[in-house]
This record gives C-alpha cells, sequence and structure tokens, in this order.
C-alpha cells in the first residue's frame, strides 16, 4: 500500500473525487481555500495551528518572567503583574483545550469511519470565535492589565477599574472562547454519536474518540458555569455595579462560577490525552489495549470526579493532586493510576516498537510520577508558598497533558501529512519538552521546600534563590527549544513536503483512520472496512480470530 | 472476509452508514455515492446545548439564591414585584409550548398549512413575550448597579430575553423552511430541533420566574 499524497496537511482532490460531504468544504485551491473551508481536516489543523500559537505567546511571556526571577538587576516593575496574567490566562484558556479540539477535530471521524464532522458549518464558527476570542484576551493585555483573571480568581479592586478597556475586552475575548468550546464539544459529541459506522459500537470506538466523547459532555456541562460568571461580571461593569469589586458576596459568586468551570477543566485537558496515550501504546505494541474496558470506566470516572473537585479549596494546585482538602479530588487521581497501568501492562505484554510518540507518553508518566512524589513529600514535610504550587501546575497541570498532546501530534503525523517526521528533530523536541517542563518543575519544588516566598517577584535572592530560579529558567528555555523544533519539524513534512514518504498504514493501527491514505481524501474513505471489534484493522490481517476480540 | 487491502481505487465508494465489503466491483462509470445523512442530527445538537444553557441558568439560580443568603435586605426596600405582569409572561410562554407541538403535530401528519399556522402563532407568543419582559423591566424599581439585587436581576431577565429572542429567530427560520417545502413528515427533524429549543425557553422562563417571583 503506497501513500496517494495529496499536496498539502489538510486535503486535496480532484472533482471527480470530492463526495457530498465536501460541498461544505469550501474551494479546493485558492486564496480563500483556508479561511472558507469547513472540512474537518483543515478545521482541526487551523485548530491546532492557533492554539499552539498562543502556546508560543504564553511561554515566551513565561521565560521573560523567568528572566526578572533567574538574576538579579532585571526588574519588570508593575508589568511582572500583567505578565503573569497574562501568562496563566493564556495557559489555562487558549492552548490545551482548543489543541485538543483541533486534534479531535481532525481525527475523531477518521476513527469512526465517517466523511465528516455532523455539523462542518458550526465547526467552522467555533473555530473562527477561538481564533477572534483569543486575539481579543491578546489584545485586553496589550491595553493594560485586567482587573481579573484565571489563575488568581477574585477580581482585584484597582485605581482604573471603572474605566479600564482591558476588563471588557477581556470578557469579551475569554466569552468568544467559552462559546466556541461549547460548539465545537456539541458538534464532536454529535458526531461521534450519530456518524459512526456500521458495527462500531461505543464500547468498540477507538480510545481517543471515547475520551473525546467524555471530555465533550463534561465540558458542555462545565463552560457554561464560566460563562454565567462572565455574563455576571460585564453586567456589574457595564452598569457601574460593585458587586465584584471587595464585596465578599460577589467574590463568593465569582469564585465558585471560576471553580465549577476551571477545576474539571483542569482534569479535562488531560482526559484525551489519556484516551490518545491508550490508542498510541496500543497500535505500536501490536496489540489490543489490556484492560480495555477498565481503561474506560476509568476515563468516565474522571470525568465525574473532576467535577467534585470543585470544592477542593482556594489553591488550583491543591486541587491536581495530593496533598488535598478533599477526599473526590484524592479519588480523581485513581483513574488516572488506574490509565497508567493499562499501558504499562499493554507495553509489557506487547510486541512494542520504539516510536517517538512512546517516548511522549513515558514522559507523561515521568513527569506525572514526580508530581506524585512531590505531592507525598510536599505533604510530609509540610510546604506552603506559591513556588511549590507553580512547580506543581507546570509538572502536572500543564507539562504532563502536553507531553500527551504532542504524542498525539507525532503519533498522527504520518496521516495528517503524508509524510514521516524526523526522528532527530523530534527527538530534539521530546528532550526540549520533558527536559524543559521536569527542570522547570524541579526548580520551582526546590524553592518551594528552600522556603520560596508566597509571591514569587518578591524575592530577595538568597542562596536559594538564585541557584534553583535558574534551573527553572533553563527549564523555560528547553520548552521554548522543544516547541521551536516541532515547529521546524512540522514545517519541514507539512509546508516543504520534505521527509520520507508514509504510507496509509505505516504502523500496521488496529482502528480505522489507518485505512485510509495519507493523508486522508477529502471524503475520508474509497470504503469503510467492516466492523466487528474494537480493532477493525487487526481482524482484517488476522481473519481467523476475528470477532473474538471487542 | 475483507481483503487485507485496506484501500482500493477499483471498490465502491462507501459513506459513513454503509459498509460495502472490499474488493465488491466498482461501477467506474458512476460518481461518488453521497453521503446518506443520518436523522436527528439537529435536535440532538440542539438537546446538548440546551442541556448547556440549563447549567448556564442553573449558575444564574444558583448565584441568585446565594446573594439572597448573604445580603439584607433582600430584596432591596421598596421593591415589590408585579405578580400580574410575571404571570401573565409565564402563561405567554406556556402557551408557546403548546402551539409549538400542535407544529410538529401536524407536520408529523403531513399538514404543512396547519403546521405554519402553527409556528406563526408561536412566534407571535414569543414577541408578546419579549414586549411584555421589556415593559416589565423598565417597570421595576431598581436598577442594576444599585444592588445585588438588582444586578442579578437584571442578568437573569436580560439573557432570558436573549434566550427567547434566539429561539423567535429559529422558529421563523423553520417557518419558512416549512413554508417553502423543505421541511417534510418525511424530514423533519429542523423543526423537531426548534421543538427542543423552545421547550428549553419556556423551562429557562419558568425557572426564572419561580426564583425571583416565588422563592424572591
Amino acid at each position: 500500500m503506497t501513500a496517494t499524497a495529496p499536496s498539502t496537511i489538510g486535503s486535496t482532490g480532484t472533482g471527480s473525487q470530492r463526495g457530498a460531504s465536501d460541498e461544505a468544504a469550501g474551494p479546493a485551491t485558492g486564496a480563500g481555500w483556508w479561511v472558507t473551508t469547513a472540512d474537518h481536516k483543515r478545521l482541526g489543523v487551523l485548530f491546532l495551528v492557533g492554539a499552539l500559537l498562543f502556546l508560543v505567546v504564553g511561554a515566551a511571556v513565561g521565560a521573560l518572567l523567568r528572566t526578572e526571577l533567574a538574576r538579579e538587576g532585571v526588574d519588570l516593575d508593575v508589568q511582572y503583574g500583567r505578565l503573569l496574567s497574562l501568562h496563566s490566562t493564556v495557559a489555562t484558556l487558549l492552548f490545551l483545550v482548543p489543541a485538543w479540539i483541533g486534534m479531535a477535530s481532525w481525527l475523531v471521524p477518521l476513527q469512526i469511519g465517517a466523511s465528516r464532522v455532523a455539523f462542518p458549518r458550526l465547526h467552522a464558527l467555533a473555530l473562527w470565535l477561538f481564533l477572534l476570542g483569543g486575539t481579543m484576551l491578546l489584545a485586553a493585555y496589550v491595553l493594560g492589565r485586567p482587573f481579573f483573571d484565571l489563575a488568581e480568581g477574585l477580581p482585584r479592586p484597582g485605581p482604573d477599574q471603572g474605566a479600564n478597556e482591558a476588563t471588557g475586552l477581556a470578557i469579551m475575548g475569554m466569552a468568544l472562547v467559552a462559546v466556541s468550546t461549547l460548539l465545537a464539544a456539541m458538534d464532536l459529541v454529535v458526531t461521534v454519536l450519530k456518524l459512526r459506522t456500521k458495527g462500531l459500537t461505543l464500547v468498540r470506538l477507538p480510545m481517543f474518540s471515547w475520551s473525546v466523547l467524555i471530555t465533550c459532555l463534561a465540558l458542555l456541562l462545565a463552560t457554561p458555569v464560566f460563562l454565567a460568571g462572565l455574563a455576571l461580571l460585564y453586567l456589574d461593569r457595564h452598569f457601574g455595579g460593585d458587586l465584584f469589586v471587595g464585596n465578599p458576596a460577589g467574590n463568593a459568586v465569582w469564585r465558585h462560577t471560576l471553580w465549577l468551570f476551571g477545576r474539571p477543566d483542569a482534569f479535562l485537558v488531560l482526559l484525551p490525552g489519556l484516551g490518545a496515550a491508550c490508542d498510541i501504546v496500543a497500535t505500536h505494541s501490536r496489540r489490543p489495549l489490556l484492560g480495555e474496558g477498565a481503561a474506560r470506566q476509568a476515563m468516565v470516572a474522571f470525568a465525574v470526579l473532576s467535577f467534585a473537585t470543585w470544592a477542593a479549596g482556594p489553591g488550583v494546585a491543591d486541587a491536581l493532586v495530593l496533598p488535598t482538602y478533599s477526599v473526590p479530588t484524592a479519588l480523581a487521581a485513581l483513574p488516572v493510576a488506574m490509565v497508567a497501568l493499562v499501558l504499562l501492562g499493554s507495553v509489557v505484554k506487547g510486541r512494542p516498537e520504539l516510536h517517538v510518540s512512546l517516548l511522549f507518553v513515558s514522559g507523561f508518566l515521568l513527569l506525572t510520577g514526580l508530581g506524585a512524589l512531590n505531592a507525598g513529600v510536599a505533604a510530609a514535610v509540610g510546604v506552603e508558598g506559591r513556588p511549590w504550587a507553580t512547580g506543581h501546575l507546570h509538572v502536572v497541570g500543564f507539562g504532563a497533558p502536553t507531553m500527551l498532546l504532542f504524542a498525539a501530534l507525532y503519533h498522527w503525523a504520518p496521516k495528517m501529512t503524508g509524510r514521516h517526521p524526523s526522528a532527530k528533530l523530534a527527538g530534539t523536541s521530546f528532550l526540549g519538552l520533558f527536559g524543559g517542563f521536569a527542570l522547570l518543575g524541579l526548580g520551582s519544588y526546590l524553592l518551594g521546600y528552600d522556603g520560596g516566598p508566597a509571591r514569587l517577584q518578591d524575592y530577595d535572592f538568597t542562596a536559594g534563590a538564585t541557584t534553583f530560579n535558574p534551573l527553572a529558567f533553563l527549564g523555560g528555555l528547553l520548552v521554548l527549544l522543544g516547541l521551536v523544533t516541532f515547529a521546524l519539524d512540522f514545517v519541514r513534512i507539512a509546508v516543504l513536503r520534505a521527509g520520507e514518504e508514509a504510507a496509509g498504514d505505516p504502523y500496521e493501527g488496529l482502528t480505522l483512520e489507518w485505512a485510509t491514505s495519507s493523508p486522508p481524501p477529502p471524503q475520508n474513505f474509497e470504503t469503510v472496512p467492516e466492523v466487528r471489534s474494537a480493532q477493525p484493522l487487526l481482524d482484517q490481517r488476522t481473519p481467523v480470530q476475528s470477532g473474538s476480540r471487542g | 472476509m475483507a481483503s487485507p487491502t485496506l484501500t482500493s481505487p477499483a471498490t465502491t465508494p462507501a459513506g459513513p452508514a454503509g459498509n460495502t465489503p472490499a474488493g465488491a466491483p466498482a461501477v467506474a462509470a458512476l460518481p461518488p455515492a453521497a453521503d446518506e445523512r443520518p436523522r436527528n442530527l439537529m435536535p440532538m445538537g440542539v438537546l446538548l446545548l440546551s442541556a448547556s444553557g440549563t447549567m448556564f441558568f442553573g449558575a444564574l439560580v444558583a448565584a441568585y439564591l446565594h446573594l439572597r443568603d448573604v445580603t439584607e435586605p433582600w430584596p432591596p426596600e421598596g421593591v415589590k414585584l408585579d405578580l400580574y405582569l410575571g404571570n401573565l409572561l409565564i402563561i405567554t410562554m406556556a402557551l408557546s409550548a403548546v402551539t409549538v407541538e400542535w407544529a410538529c403535530f401536524a407536520l408529523r401528519r403531513g399538514d404543512r398549512r396547519q403546521s405554519s399556522a402553527a409556528l406563526g402563532v408561536t412566534i407571535g407568543l414569543g414577541v408578546a413575550f419579549l414586549n411584555l419582559l421589556s415593559y416589565t423591566a423598565d417597570q421595576v424599581p431598581f436598577d442594576a448597579a444599585s444592588h445585588p439585587y438588582g444586578l442579578v436581576v437584571t442578568a437573569l431577565v436580560m439573557l432570558l430575553g436573549i434566550a427567547v429572542g434566539i429561539g423567535v429567530g429559529f422558529v421563523t427560520l423553520t417557518l419558512l423552511r416549512v413554508s417553502g417545502r423543505q421541511l417534510s413528515a418525511a424530514e423533519p427533524s429542523q423543526l423537531r430541533a426548534t421543538a427542543c429549543y423552545w421547550h428549553f425557553t419556556v423551562a429557562a422562563s419558568i425557572a426564572v420566574w419561580y426564583t425571583v417571583a416565588i422563592l424572591k
């Protein structure tokens, strides 16, 4: 089987090949190709590119913040708070969730044997709302510092709060991003429930599609609460009220609307990654996942328990992994441990072939282990203060799911682009991202154990700070290096069309996306293989055992 | 059993709902088959968004109840809501829930004229609701900035108005499609979706009315 490689990462095709599903996909060529498209593959790519660009902005701002902490004499002064707020808002809202939505938009129809998403034009609307909202959010920080953010939570009174244009713009930007999330999540749920090919029952869904279904259902319930909080905040400012500035009752309302969205969200960014990791490990281990049913149930439990973390306490880090204030939050770690065991068991029982995506999955496991270890140490020695929490957020809350996102990108890169990524560049990207997050976390953890101050910008450059802050700074630079290397690799294979051509099924995959050419044609499939288990392509290769699985 | 070759240009294309066995003879002269569009996509989508809408209004009602518990006095002195107008609003919306179902029933029986009439009445009731809601909001003796009560009630009323306004637009679009013979007994899914959304707005209206007028 050879790759029939259309010329770009999206998809092209001759007129006679374009199916009815692509009527909504816009013109196949021309300047407006990417702008007017409603093809799920192009929309997915645009979601991913947008999210990764926002990540670069957030990472660059983070590195800038670290320069103040790494070297005495560098003083960002009042801009420090503004940049920190930008950094945390971008990381929370504009990267992981939209990136997973992009990955899901691209991959889910292929995994379920569909030729499109349920509502292509609505999906396109979601994309443009995300890009517009994200841009408005960044523009807000150019104008000034909004008087609230997602990390600190509580709106702060300020001298210019009455006329702060940045706040209004930030609220509108966040609202657009939230609406975009809702529309895309709804579309993905309907796609999975209604457009599955014949024989692909819910329990036979590929793990990534299963995790997307669960994640999107949870997002559909959590995101509107955040929107309601934003609506109240906007109206309060618009009418000149003071409910959210210095009023404990208003602060409680804001805090809970933020938590009921943000707490599940902090967990849900991991869920599609767990699904992707299951598919990656099963594919490269060349066997069905060990304990697949348990993994599916663990993901459902994880999503349900993520809502319980709403009541975890005031600190975001407290809501992630132990030590924690609440039993439900501690319980939320168990399903992740269950999926980790499933992954390890599948590798042990299978015949794994080393692939860079497996490196990223192991990077996720190591970062999660580092976080769990430090949580245990912190519980034993009693650590307080911002540095430890910062480290924990970067390792567990952000670094671990980011490793899984890049695992997914590298795993499905041949399918997306029709080319294999460079092993050297991919390896460098892994080392940069994994080493970067590990050092970033380690520096902050150690600073926390050293008794770092509550506010990062209040360092007096004690011996500990001068040792550990540069470590974290180096970690930030490594993360940037990993991102740049990744970008170079993908520009090389997707834009310049360099690198080895990929076959339709380069890994001897198990699920339906590998049953079409790389990259897929506009209508995705010429023929959809018969589905009689969760591994339809394995059934085709080993007909004797077919029907005995799934 | 299917052939190990996964893709083959010499086989008949199939949409997502159809599984043509690999290796089946191709009909070269025919273009690819059109996708068979599964039914009830739109009703399911609207149902999911209605669940989100329920969470949205649920959060606002929860904010109202929390603020009521921690704020004295509640409602502010001098505020007395007119129950007559509130009840009229709810009766209007409750009636529109019946008319939108009437439209669905008529279309199922293939009676397009009656379905259009029912949708027209639904639009009329929706517009009447919005008009009365606007009038009621003008009459209340408080503003959003004066007290937490003012803010949260204004938010509930405004956002409910927006939700019903979107519903009126949705029903109007459906009416045009029914009148233009684009929806029929065989293809009623947009009308079913419209009815789902309209019932959500009715439920939201009742929730807001119960919170503000009954629970106070």
